[in-house]
């Protein structure tokens, strides 16, 4: 309901015409129905009626899913979809806006069933004209930017039933006492293990919080549904989820198929802080906020570094043709291109394939070579090996590599250079003796202690955001405080920070060296940023 | 089938002609429910800075060369605003559609972003396809400074983005002749004052078949 103000003049004219057929309705209508009463504890939860209403208030998708259409002014000026969904003006709690000079006013119940000056009282045959054709009771014609809203019956009483409830009504997984959060992990097969690892340690987290009081005197829940193998059964546990009425997700599993993020889109289900998100993942996704960053910005630092400290050496991207490998290459040629760093020559190779034949084109010529290398570890001390003779050549491996280099090979150490977006140093060394004394404290071990830190970090960062979306959380609210979240320090990894157009925690990394002193992890750099 | 409209009148002689109301496509103007509140204004002195902004596929655009040789309309808006901007983005569209294949050829339609920090060309560029943005209508933003210049020069400034106003800037850069628009004004409005501004008053548009 959008006010715009007129000509006097054609206001009049305007009120005169539709009141003859306002007086006209109401003369063949004796007794004008009631008006709706405040809303009552049917907005706890949500009926299914409003819930339908509330997809059409906030999405504007009906309940198979399709956009709604409204029509500015003129019929063939239409909106359809999340631009015409009445929160985009309205808020999602219907506190309305005056941007861009244009009053999308309040649409609270409080307000919108008390009878106003300047456009009379809604009943809800009076409330469907305005939504539909832009007319209030009074009557007055509402502003052009209000768009007229083409729903079908069903979905007008849908719409209606809502907006009893507005303000009212509080997201999936929120209750009086308790915030439900969710997590689809590996429950069966060789992953089980894992998938245990993370739900004890952010059961344990929720638990340590509600031994406090909880967040705003709610208790946290943890709903925890196999998602077994495959993108397939990930989006089946994410249906469970939903259908269980998650706020949010948190620590879930997260392959990032396409499918499984357009589902989460659908749904518009926040996830923090992915654990075993595997080493391809989009970081675009808007729902989904990452800890640790992709394996092509890992490449982007690699790509910095170089270019301030080796700017004359020709630089070969040698990857594997898998997930991993194609995001550190993209990742390679776009910081190339942006730094002005000429690319010699790209060698790919089928997973597994690796020959040291191929590095024969990045040996030849003086003058020493830079490899920016992606495979398994295995791959990598060939390729290092390969390179023995050459003591100019530098390698540049991400490192998830590091984790699977079994013995300290003397080929890696003093050549390879991987890129560490976690800490160096005795800090961590203390904070990570915090965490096992958690650990130990829940009855924990220190098995799959990457995935465990995944998960606190997650678990931590989740309670952070709740903190701060207040004591009415709404999902919109939990991602603008993400989006607010700067430096957040969990002590385990790299302080923390999100924003409008950030969806990565962790935007940078380190140089590191593995076996120099012997079981040793040295940092070999400061820590490089680099830019969403 | 091929139908081609000759809009405006022909050789209306002298520089920065201004179209006036009578000359919009008539009859529907009295009732028409878009824009109960567009008032036009000519615009004197404008001058289209030179700057290097980027465009919604993260080209460089250097302002002058888009809006050289070409009626150009120019918008302001920002993907997260909440109320004027994307009935604005929805009118460019229907405009779009009613120039056919005039756009690019002889015209072109430019959306400024008010808030550079967060328009990224990526968020744009999927704000942009929403609309059904085809070439001849670029989306742009850039280094913040850069589009702030911009954005003062041709009057679409806000120092809180959230206050900006519904404006559309129509004209030849070539001319130096510029009318704006304020308010949302509906399609034919904007094409109206699109087909005034080109050179003889004419612009030859093959409809496609919608």
């Amino acid at each position: 309901m959008i006010a715009a103000s007129r000509s006097m003049r054609r206001a009049r004219l305007t009120m005169v015409a539709v009141g003859l057929i306002a007086a006209a309705s109401f003369s063949r209508d004796r007794a004008p129905e009631p008006p709706p009463s405040l809303p009552e504890p049917q907005c706890e939860p949500l009926s299914a009626q409003a819930s339908r209403g509330r997809a059409i208030y906030r999405k504007g998708t009906n309940a198979r899913g399709k956009p709604i259409v409204g029509a500015l002014g003129g019929a063939d000026v239409t909106l359809s979809g999340r631009e015409a969904a009445c929160a985009t003006c309205h808020a999602p709690a219907g506190t309305g806006t005056e941007e861009g000079g244009v009053a999308a006013p309040p649409i609270t119940p409080e307000v919108l069933f008390a009878p106003a000056e300047n456009r009379g009282a809604y009943t809800a045959d009076a409330l469907a004209t305005a939504i539909r054709e832009g007319r209030t009771p009074l009557p007055r014609q509402l502003g052009t930017t209000m768009p007229r809203f083409r729903l079908e019956p069903a979905e007008m009483d849908d719409l209606l039933a809502y907006l009893r409830c507005l303000g009212h009504d509080r997201d999936p997984g929120v209750s009086a006492d308790e915030i439900r959060l969710g997590a689809a992990l590996p429950l069966g097969g060789p992953l089980a293990g894992l998938g245990e690892s993370v739900r004890a340690v952010i059961s344990a987290y929720f638990e340590d919080v509600n031994a406090r009081g909880g967040v705003f005197g709610r208790r946290l829940a943890l709903r925890v549904e196999d998602s077994a193998q495959g993108p397939a059964g990930e989006r089946a546990a994410l249906e469970r989820l939903s259908h269980a009425e998650v706020f949010a997700l948190v620590g879930s599993a997260w392959s990032g198929a396409p499918e499984v993020e357009a589902w989460l889109r659908a749904e518009e289900l926040p996830l923090v802080g992915p654990v075993a998100a595997g080493r391809a993942v989009a970081a675009g996704d808007d729902l989904v906020f990452h800890v640790h960053p992709g394996t092509e910005v890992l490449a982007r630092v690699a790509i910095k570094h170089l270019a301030d400290t080796d700017a004359e050496k020709r630089v070969w991207l040698v990857h594997a043709r898998d997930a991993a490998g194609l995001r550190w290459a993209e990742g390679a040629r776009a910081e190339a291109s942006r730094r002005g760093v000429a690319l010699a020559g790209e060698i790919a190779f089928a997973p597994g394939g690796f020959e040291p034949t191929l590095l024969r084109a990045a040996a030849r010529g003086g003058g020493g070579a830079i490899i920016l290398f992606s495979g398994s570890a295995r791959e990598l001390t060939v390729a290092a090996r390969a390179m023995e003779r050459q003591k100019s050549v530098r390698i540049y491996a991400p490192t998830w590599v590091m984790a699977g280099v079994e013995e300290e090979s003397e080929a890696i150490v003093g050549r390879v250079l991987f890129v560490h977006p976690g800490l160096v140093g005795e800090g961590p060394g203390r904070a990570l003796e915090g965490f096992t004394a958690f650990l130990r404290r829940h009855g924990m071990t220190a098995r799959d202690l990457g995935e465990k830190v995944s998960a606190y970090v997650a678990a931590g960062l989740v309670v952070e955001a709740l903190k701060r979306a207040g004591a009415s959380p709404t999902r919109a609210g939990l991602i603008a405080a993400l989006e607010d979240l700067h430096d957040f320090e969990s002590g385990l990894v790299p302080a923390l920070s999100y924003g409008k157009n950030r969806r990565v925690g962790v935007m940078g990394a380190r140089l590191v060296r593995v076996g120099e002193p012997k079981g040793r992890i040295t940092a070999a750099s400061d820590w490089i940023e680099v830019t969403p | 089938m091929v139908v081609v409209a000759l809009w405006g009148a022909l050789g209306v002689a002298g520089a920065c002609k201004r179209p006036t109301e009578e000359r919009a496509p008539s009859g529907r103007a009295a009732e028409a429910p878009v824009g109960g509140d567009v008032r036009v204004a000519s615009v004197e002195g404008l001058r289209i800075p030179d700057e290097a902004l980027v465009d919604q596929d993260g080209n460089a655009v250097r302002l002058r060369d888009l809006m050289a040789k070409h009626v150009v309309a120019v918008n302001f808006v920002f993907t997260t605003c909440t109320t004027v901007c994307s009935p604005m983005t929805a009118v460019f569209g229907r405009v779009q559609d009613g120039l056919g294949d005039a756009m690019e050829r002889e015209v072109r339609l430019v959306s400024i972003s008010l808030d550079p920090a967060t328009d990224t060309p990526e968020r744009l560029k999927r704000y942009a396809d929403k609309f059904g943005r085809r070439a001849g209508w670029t989306f742009l933003t850039g280094e913040r400074e850069r589009v702030l210049r911009v954005l003062r020069a041709l009057g679409g400034y806000a120092p809180v983005k959230e206050e900006h106003t519904p404006v559309t800037l129509i004209g030849r850069a070539d001319e130096g002749c510029w009318r704006r628009v304020h308010g949302i004004a509906p399609p034919e409005r904007l094409l109206a004052e699109i087909h005034g501004a080109a050179p003889r008053g004419a612009i030859a548009v093959e409809a496609a078949g919608r």
